[in-house]
C-alpha cells in the first residue's frame, strides 16, 4: 500500500480531508482525531492490517506519520 | 477465568425504575450554539445516546432499586419474610457507611434473617451479582433472593464549563435502578458464565479522589481512558462470549437476543459483529436510557420485553 493509499484510508476512517493528513501534520490540530476518531483508527488497523493497538501506543502518536508507519501487515 | 454452571436457580422476575425526568442531549448541554448542536449530533451518532433519565437532587440509586424491588414483591405477591438475601450492586451508595443494602432491607420490610450487603462494581455488576447470589443460595437455606443493581452516574456530572473538555463522560451516563428476583427451582435451566477480572487496568475508569487513598475532596469527576476501555471491551468480551457458546454447544442463532452492557453503541456493534450475532439480535436501551452502569443489562431486558418502564417499573 502506497503512502497515498494509506492517507486515503485514514481519511475515510476518521472522515477527514486527505489534504489535512500530511505525514508531518500534528494530530492535535486535526479536529476529527478525537476520542471516536482514535477508536475508528483502532478498528481499521485491526481489520485492515491485523495490528492491535493498545492505549499507550495510541497516546504516543504525535504526527499523522506515526500512524502511517504502523499501517503495514508486518507491523 | 472462572467457569460457572448454576443449576436449580431461576431468575423469576426483573423490574427497572427511572425518574420521570428525561432529558435530551440538547437539554443537557443547555443553550444550544451551532457548535453545541453539532457536538450533540456527533455524540449521538457515535455512542447511540439520545438522552437520559436524571435522578432528582435527593433521589438516590437505592430509591430506584427500592421501587423496582417493591414492584416485584407486590406483583408476585411475595411475603417479604421469604427473601433470604439482598445484594445491592452499586458505585453510588447512599452513605459512606453503612452498606446501603442494610437500609434497603429495612425499607423493604425484609426480615433480620435476610442477609444484606453491597458490592462495588459497575459494568459487570449484574452478571457478577447473579454469580454471587446464586452461589450463596446453593450453599444455604435461602430459597428467594433479591439482586439490586443501579447507579446514578449522571448525577455527579458538572454540566457547565467542563462539558466540552469531558463531554464523553458527561453525556454518556444515565440514572436507574433495577431488581431481579432469584428463586430455587429444580426445573430451572442451567445458567452458564465465564468471568475474569483484569486488575492491572484499574485506572481505565477511576474516581481517584474523595476516598481513602486520596482523601482530598473530589473536585474532579470520574476519569475514563476511552481507548483502554474500548480495546479491552472489543478484544476480551467477544472471546468470553464465544467460549460461553462453545461451553453450551450453541450458536448465535440459538438466542433470541444478545444483551450487552450498554457501554456505547460503537463498542456494542463491534462485539456483535465479532461474535456472529445479527444487528436485530443486539438488544439496545442506550438510545433512551444512556449508559446505566450495572443496571444496564436488566434494564435492557425489561426494555426489550416490556413496552415501557416509565412510572416506576415493570417485570
Amino acid at each position: 500500500m502506497t503512502d497515498k493509499e494509506k492517507i486515503a484510508l485514514l481519511a475515510e476512517t476518521i472522515e477527514a480531508d486527505e489534504e489535512a493528513l500530511k505525514p508531518e501534520a500534528l494530530l492535535a490540530d486535526i479536529e476529527q482525531y478525537d476520542s471516536m476518531g482514535k477508536l475508528s483508527i483502532i478498528v481499521m488497523m485491526e481489520d485492515e492490517f491485523g495490528v492491535k493497538l493498545d492505549s499507550d501506543t495510541v497516546k504516543s502518536f504525535v504526527k499523522v506519520g506515526d500512524i502511517l508507519a504502523l499501517m503495514k501487515k508486518d507491523a | 477465568m472462572i467457569q460457572t454452571k448454576i443449576d436449580g436457580i431461576r431468575i423469576a422476575a426483573i423490574s427497572a425504575a427511572v425518574s420521570s425526568n428525561w432529558e435530551s442531549l440538547s437539554d443537557v448541554l443547555g443553550t444550544m450554539t451551532a457548535e453545541d448542536r453539532a457536538l450533540a449530533e456527533k455524540f449521538t451518532k457515535n455512542t447511540g445516546v439520545k438522552g437520559r433519565y436524571n435522578a432528582g437532587r435527593y433521589q438516590t440509586t437505592s430509591d430506584f432499586c427500592y421501587a423496582s424491588a417493591k414492584e416485584i414483591l407486590d406483583k408476585k405477591q411475595i411475603d417479604p419474610r421469604e427473601i433470604g438475601a439482598l445484594v445491592f450492586v452499586t458505585q453510588t451508595h447512599d452513605y459512606g457507611l453503612p452498606a446501603t443494602a442494610c437500609v434497603l432491607q429495612h425499607r423493604l420490610g425484609l426480615s433480620e434473617d435476610c442477609i444484606a450487603f453491597d458490592v462495588n462494581l459497575g459494568c459487570s455488576g449484574f452478571t457478577y451479582g447473579v454469580n454471587i447470589i446464586s452461589s450463596l443460595m446453593k450453599t444455604s437455606n435461602v430459597s428467594k433472593a433479591l439482586l439490586l443493581c443501579g447507579d446514578t452516574s449522571a448525577k455527579e456530572k458538572n454540566f457547565n464549563a467542563k462539558v466540552k473538555q469531558s463531554h464523553s463522560a458527561t453525556l454518556l451516563f444515565g440514572d436507574s435502578g433495577t431488581a431481579a428476583l432469584l428463586v430455587k427451582d429444580d426445573r430451572a435451566e442451567p445458567i452458564y458464565s465465564l468471568s475474569k477480572t483484569d486488575g492491572s487496568r484499574y485506572k481505565a475508569i477511576i474516581k481517584p479522589y474523595g476516598a481513602w487513598r486520596n482523601p482530598e475532596p473530589a473536585d474532579c469527576e470520574t476519569e475514563m481512558d476511552g481507548v483502554a476501555v474500548f480495546t479491552f471491551s472489543t478484544r476480551e468480551v467477544p472471546e468470553l462470549i464465544t467460549k460461553t457458546m462453545k461451553l453450551t454447544d450453541s450458536t448465535p442463532s440459538d438466542y433470541d437476543c444478545l444483551v450487552l452492557h450498554q457501554a456505547n453503541m460503537f463498542i456494542m456493534k463491534q462485539i456483535q459483529k465479532k461474535t456472529g450475532f445479527t444487528k436485530d439480535q443486539l438488544a439496545v436501551s442506550i438510545d433512551e436510557f444512556a449508559n446505566t452502569s450495572s443496571s444496564s443489562v436488566p434494564l435492557t431486558l425489561v426494555h426489550r420485553y416490556v413496552n415501557s418502564v416509565r412510572g416506576g417499573g415493570g417485570h
